[in-house]
């Protein structure tokens, strides 16, 4: 029996990088019977995969964990086969029962599919963080967004193991009548939709700390979590169920509400990725650009399908919620945002925009607290701005006028002009929408604004200054907001014993960024009172102050990457040889593994020496 | 191959790492010895690029591990002190995901993973699962994974901790054999022996500052100018006494026992061997000639001074 210190004392074996037998050998063709070719095709195909879910996969077959899940899913659904069968007796030959059967497998595989993916997946990078794996990991040539990729592969994969489990029974549903195939498939879509994105999610969260006390709580918080989504979203699909051949197959809105749902799936789980990868990237990374490009491209989303649904519909509560949803993602957004570092690494300002053009374009994807705040209130003045001008030009439009934006918009507009610079009309009164609009992007401007100002005051004072300390007194400064006012409103009714049967809003509630917007979606005094003009002052003044105090971010310029970089890129992707065809009837130069072979043939007996001279 | 330029790394007031700097050429295994805390790990994760260095920078082939860590790790392989393995996995599957993970595909793939597990000695446990391996052997597959993308440079955290005698022989063996075949090492070891043994070049660490570096004799006649050597005679001590304090190149001749005198020379070996012979045609009748180098141990205690931070 040969041990391995036995293996040691042999002689070593040659290095095969490099070495002519080793390039002979890869040369060669595979041989052997049909499974080995079979295995040999199967193991190049491997190599296409991304290497960690290769892993995840190897490691998912063999792990006690899928066992059990897998094993109880089939003894689950077997037996519930069985029970439904023997309790609908007669009345499964003839009654179409399929509906309330699939229920029943949908919530079995609820479980695993709702549950146990998503917490499977943030276990698997949560284990990598706490075992010190992930850093072996990271100093390979896989980057952070294809260790993600792999893991949420891995998910998928995992999910697709467990419908297929399923499938033979949900099949039988079919046949049982009572249910189509229509239903049955976006019931399953609509779960791969929930489970994809939570495991997204899940693989993020992961993310957030790499202290194990931090991580256990983590995941106590997850599963409860993922039970309660669990619960409501089969609380949902049994809705979707007893509507049953009543969903609207037939009607194009269905659709285009599927193909909306199916683009902010894609557009969330990308996100989610790149969030992901970021956190997990090195420091000297650019972690934010592509994340920012990737929240722009969900607020065209969000636009779009909020101007599409009104242009639609016509109804304008469409263009509210959709405002207030837009209003809702750069609060979250921004909120993370303004807590960046502006340090920006000279790797990172090597891909800086270096024209005029460009760098005013550009800068605001740069990384740092700043920017961030800038692109931010920009993201948000322009996405409502475009709601505002969809809302105006349809309501001109509907009203019979010629052109798409008409009198009515120009005349308010102008109006507020003539009242501002020349103060002669007094305060102008808002439409309810320009109203609606002006004060959530005036509130967005000031809070997230302030937020950044407590950060800046931070890191000038070198005391933190981090997202976290930004967010947490973000999320402070907004519920104190609302709360702050009201009860000093309420102190003072009840000091000044008013009662309170006229607890109204009043100019106090000025920082209430909730009664406000009530106030103005119910077209009351607000519009008219002044309290717009003086949250747009406000909001302007912040802005002007965060923008000045975002000077040295904007200043950054390009690095040129040092020669040792340009001199392996050249070794790495060297430029494509340049082909010199000198007229029509010219070959083209050889290419290929063999074109210098072909290029200087070697001597041989049985080749004619070239004549000497 | 390897450069550490003015590297410092602060964890809060702690200097773990204090402003560093050395070269390692190609080829070159280079020993890093420190008491626990003088910053040998932290240093050597800023170099896997693990870590950023708070000023300072680490280079790899000429590559900043700050600005251009994918091309460091490309050229780099790290063993770091515990071992990172997977569950439900055998040895195989793991040394195939990481070279899988370096982008080795197909043949090229196949061929290192036979190699590197032959290198090691695991290809008679290629399907043994990690749990059921012993420390030696999980050493091996930790060492095996540093290398399986064949890199230039070998960073080697304690690989030899918890060892048994015969593994850290062919611990060692395995290190001078990647040295000869081009690969620069840079390994740190509380057995100071062994990297005696081992290294062609050292530094010492101590409170994250560097206090000592060069080959270990260099390191020795540093410390030690002067070679103790003792000198045992027949007969009465008082004329050697007298001689060896007439002579320059001498010095704190002390009697060392009955016949014995214990001097402090200065000089290589060859100067040794000049004062034995003039000794001898001096008519002293020399029973004992020898002369004492401090081991790298004495050097690493005389040049630390046991602080921690």
């Amino acid at each position: 029996m040969t041990t391995a210190s036995d293996a040691l004392q042999s002689p070593l074996p040659p290095d095969p990088a490099g070495t002519p037998a080793a390039a002979s050998v890869l040369a060669k063709p595979a041989t052997g019977t049909f499974w080995q070719r079979f295995d040999t095709l199967l193991d190049g195909l491997s190599d296409r995969l991304n290497p960690i879910l290769v892993k995840e996969s190897r490691q998912a077959m063999k792990s006690r964990q899928f066992t059990i899940t897998f094993t109880l899913l089939l003894i689950v659904g077997w037996v519930y086969t069985v029970l439904f069968v023997l309790v609908n007796l007669p009345g499964v030959f003839y009654s179409p029962l399929g509906r309330f059967m699939l229920f029943g497998y949908y919530l079995i595989l609820a479980v695993p599919l709702l549950i146990v993916v998503p917490y499977g997946a943030f276990r698997s990078l949560a284990s990598e963080l706490e075992d010190g794996t992930f850093e072996l990991l990271s100093i390979t040539a896989l980057n952070s967004r294809q260790i993600i990729l792999g893991k949420l592969g891995s998910s998928v994969l995992q999910m697709l193991v467990y419908y297929s489990a399923l499938a033979p029974c949900i099949a039988f549903t079919y046949l049982l009548r009572g249910v189509d195939v229509m239903t049955i498939f976006f019931i399953l879509l609509y779960s791969f939709y929930a489970t994809l994105l939570l495991s997204v999610v899940s693989l993020a969260l992961a993310t957030v700390t790499r202290s194990r006390q931090w991580q256990v709580l983590l995941s106590v918080l997850l599963v409860v979590a993922l039970v309660l989504f669990a619960f409501f979203w089969c609380m949902m699909m049994s809705s979707i169920l007893a509507a049953g051949s009543m969903m609207p197959y037939d009607e194009p809105e269905w659709w285009i509400a599927n193909v909306a749902t199916f683009t902010f799936e894609v557009g969330f789980v990308l996100l989610f990725i790149l969030i992901a990868a970021g956190q997990i990237s090195f420091a000297s990374e650019n972690r934010s650009t592509s994340i920012r490009i990737m929240l722009l491209v969900l607020q065209a989303l969000i636009f779009g399908w909020t101007a599409y649904t009104f242009l639609l519909a016509g109804e304008e509560e469409v263009l509210m919620i959709g405002s207030l949803w837009l209003g809702l993602f750069w609060a979250i957004a921004g909120a993370f945002l303004i807590g960046e570092t502006a340090q920006l690494s000279p790797r990172a300002r090597r891909e800086l925009p270096q024209s005029l053009v460009g760098r005013m374009a550009f800068t605001w994807f740069n990384p740092g607290s700043g920017t961030g705040y800038v692109f931010t209130v920009l993201n948000v003045l322009g996405g409502l701005g475009i709601l505002a001008v969809v809302g105006y030009a349809h309501a001109s439009a509907t009203a019979g006028g010629p052109q798409i934006i008409q009198a009515e918009f120009w005349y308010e507009f102008l109006a507020y002009c003539y009242g501002v610079v020349t103060f002669q009309m007094g305060l102008p009164v808002f439409a309810k929408w320009t109203a609606w609009w002006l004060a959530l992007a005036s509130y967005l401007t000031i809070y997230l604004g302030l937020a950044r100002l407590f950060g800046v005051l931070l890191r000038w004072g070198k005391v933190g200054g981090g997202m976290l300390s930004v967010f947490v007194f973000y999320l402070l400064l907004v519920v104190m907001g609302v709360l702050l006012p009201f009860s000093l409103q309420g102190l003072m009714q009840w000091l000044f014993n008013y009662g309170f049967s006229t607890f109204e809003y009043s100019p106090l509630q000025i920082s209430n960024w909730w009664w406000t917007l009530i106030e103005i979606g119910m077209d009351r005094s607000v519009t008219s009172d002044g309290t717009i003009w003086v949250l747009i002052f406000v909001a302007l003044a912040v802005f002007v102050l965060n923008f000045i105090l975002a000077a040295k971010e904007v200043e950054q310029t390009r690095l040129a990457a040092p020669n040792r970089v340009l001199q392996d890129e050249l070794e790495l992707h060297p430029p494509p040889a340049k082909v010199v065809k000198r007229g029509p009837w010219d070959e083209p130069p050889p290419t290929g593994p063999h074109a210098e072979q072909n290029k200087n043939p070697p001597t041989s007996p049985f080749r004619p020496s070239p004549p000497a001279g | 191959m390897i450069e550490l330029r003015r590297l410092h790394r602060f964890f809060g007031r702690t200097k773990a790492v204090n402003d560093v700097s050395f070269e390692v050429p190609r080829g070159t295994v280079f020993g890093y010895i420190g008491p626990n805390g003088a910053g040998k790990t932290t240093s050597m994760r800023i170099l896997a690029s693990l870590e950023l260095p708070t000023y300072g920078d680490a280079y790899v082939d000429g590559f900043s591990v700050i600005n251009d860590p994918d091309r460091v790790r490309r050229r780099l392989g790290f063993m770091p002190d515990y071992f990172g393995t997977y569950a439900d996995v055998n040895v195989e599957e793991y040394l195939d995901f990481f070279a899988r993970s370096y982008g080795l595909v197909g043949r090229e793939r196949h061929q290192r993973l036979q190699y590197v597990m032959s290198f090691t000695g695991l290809d008679v446990l290629k399907e043994k699962p990690i749990r059921a391996l012993s420390k030696g052997m999980k050493q091996r597959l930790c060492l095996g994974r540093a290398m399986v993308h064949d890199p230039a440079v070998l960073i080697l955290d304690e690989p030899a901790n918890g060892l048994d005698p015969r593994a850290r022989i062919e611990l060692r063996e395995m290190i001078r054999e990647l040295a000869a075949r081009g690969t620069t090492v840079l390994v740190s070891s509380h057995i100071l022996t062994e990297l005696a043994e081992m290294c062609d070049r050292v530094a010492i660490l101590e409170r994250g500052q560097l206090l000592a570096m060069g080959t270990v004799a260099e390191i020795q006649k540093e410390q030690q100018p002067r070679r103790e050597v003792n000198v045992g005679v027949v007969g009465p001590l008082t004329p050697l006494l007298e001689w060896l304090s007439s002579r320059t190149d001498i010095a704190d001749v002390k009697v060392a026992g009955q016949q014995q005198v214990r001097f402090a020379h200065q000089g290589e070996q060859e100067s040794e061997v000049q004062l034995l012979r003039e000794l001898v045609q001096a008519g002293f009748p020399i029973s004992e000639f020898s002369s004492h180098t401090r081991s790298l141990e004495d050097v690493f205690l005389a040049v630390t001074k046991g602080l921690v931070q």
